[in-house]
């Protein structure tokens, strides 16, 4: 837990350093690119620290190129 | 205004760019998976990847003089039109945040292995994003300028592994040469060229950044070319010194490489020194796929400056990172079986589609004689020569 917490702790230090300029300057897409992507970071940080199962990148390059194990093997 | 605007690098400063990143994570890796194939042959397998590569780096180059110091997302944007522009665009964006990921896995494995086997792998990815992170805040031009200043050192610490393992060299590692035909060294050249060559297609986003409006042809394949021999130096060295059956069954020849120079017993155990060569070529190869993964979403979501998307971006690369190398045998599987296709794909194929449609399609008319649409000044490409520009 306190590892999220620590996540959690991240991702406000972040909103403290990049938010408050960019409402300043009134740049209100380049804050909701800046928040769906933070959401995004610290769900998945979060899910990471309470070592949740979460899908490999990885697999998705093994799935997309799966012929060529099949090819290879011929 | 972004930290990108007018920022300008030296074409000096591009080929060194290149050089580094074309080294990248490759001297780590390069003779183990050339020697998986092809054994003794590797070198030739890097030989063919070499010149496979100076070929790549012809066609990088045929696209980024048609650019014209145009982004590259703004030239595609242009031909293809917002949306399928946009979608094309992700696809190259894509490749390089899985890129990245690669780098990420083979710095912290390689870490967590060799150098420092206690630390957490997290802390590794950390730390070393953090320093990415860091380095593109301050922006291109300060890390070229680094790249300047660090370019020499590399250099020397190569020619000094490359020196002081002379005395060791054993000449008949070498032999017999092609003793199971040609096809093996294929083998072993596709992800070696995959690796050092294919993957720097991201030097097309710097193009905007280089001043002058000459051609760029030279200085990437000068790039392609130092990068490459030295590659091919290692490969060499690798063979002759480890032989074969070493280079195929440790993960990190190099390192190996380094433990083994020993100098009349005054001169020894300098692996630590050398890997400092190895972090500066994976900082940069990492920093240049970061930079096209950053700036890239900037510019197709049309946003004014893209250094607030750093710290989101680099949390979420650490976790598929660290998800994405549960152990270093299935990521090697993954890495040797799939990802040279991966890289053909995107880093190869995505480029010659761009190439054509630049030379292929005519630009499309602004809609609006005189207004600009907002997503032609994305974050980054504010160059004062770009022609639709006001």
């Amino acid at each position: 837990m306190t590892s999220v917490l620590a996540v959690l702790a991240l991702a406000a230090g972040a909103f403290w350093l990049e938010a408050p300029g960019l409402i300043r300057r009134q740049q209100f897409r380049e804050l909701s690119a800046f928040l769906v992507l933070l959401l995004i970071g610290t769900v998945l940080y979060s899910l990471l620290m309470l070592q949740l199962s979460l899908p490999n990148p990885f697999m998705l390059v093994k799935w997309m190129f799966r012929w060529m194990g099949t090819a290879k093997s011929f | 205004m972004s930290i990108y605007s007018n920022a300008k690098i030296s074409v000096r400063q591009f080929a060194i760019l290149i050089m580094i990143g074309t080294v990248g994570d490759s001297i780590l890796i390069m003779p183990t998976i050339t020697a998986a194939s092809s054994k003794q042959d590797a070198w030739l397998s890097m030989l063919l990847a070499f010149f496979a590569g100076i070929l790549t780096g012809g066609i990088f180059a045929a696209i980024a003089n048609r650019l014209q110091r145009v982004s590259l997302y703004e030239a595609i944007r242009q031909r293809l039109g917002l949306w399928f522009g946009g979608f094309f665009f992700l696809l190259f964006i894509f490749s390089s945040f899985m890129c990245i990921l690669t780098l990420l896995s083979e710095m912290s494995q390689f870490m967590t292995t060799q150098l420092m086997p206690e630390t957490p792998v997290n802390a590794i990815i950390l730390f070393f994003g953090a320093v990415i992170i860091i380095a593109y805040r301050y922006g291109i031009e300060a890390y070229a300028r680094m790249g300047e200043i660090l370019f020499p050192v590399m250099m020397g610490l190569f020619v000094l592994l490359v020196v002081l393992l002379m005395p060791q060299i054993k000449w008949p590692n070498m032999l017999p040469i092609m003793a199971r035909g040609f096809l093996p060294i294929i083998n072993g050249a596709l992800p070696a060229y995959c690796t050092g060559f294919v993957e720097m297609a991201v030097l097309l986003m710097l193009v905007p950044y280089v001043e002058g409006n000459g051609k760029l042809t030279k200085h990437i394949l000068k790039g392609f070319i130092v990068g490459g021999i030295i590659l091919f130096l290692i490969v060499l060295i690798s063979v002759l010194v480890l032989g074969p059956a070493l280079m195929e069954t440790k993960y990190y020849p190099t390192f190996v490489l380094a433990q083994k120079i020993m100098i009349g017993h005054f001169l020894e155990r300098i692996e630590a020194v050398m890997a400092f060569l190895w972090v500066i070529t994976v900082f940069y190869k990492t920093l240049i796929h970061f930079f096209t993964l950053t700036t890239g979403l900037a510019q197709v979501f049309r946003l004014k400056e893209s250094k607030m998307l750093t710290i989101p971006l680099g949390m979420i690369l650490l976790v598929c990172t660290v998800v994405g190398t549960p152990n270093i045998t299935t990521y090697n599987q993954i890495l040797i079986d799939y990802y040279p296709w991966f890289d053909l794909t995107f880093f190869l194929v995505l480029p010659l589609i761009m190439l054509f449609l630049i030379i292929a399609v005519k630009q499309k008319p602004p809609k609006v004689q005189g207004q600009q649409p907002q997503g032609q000044q994305p974050q980054g490409q504010q160059q004062p020569q770009q022609p639709q520009k006001n």
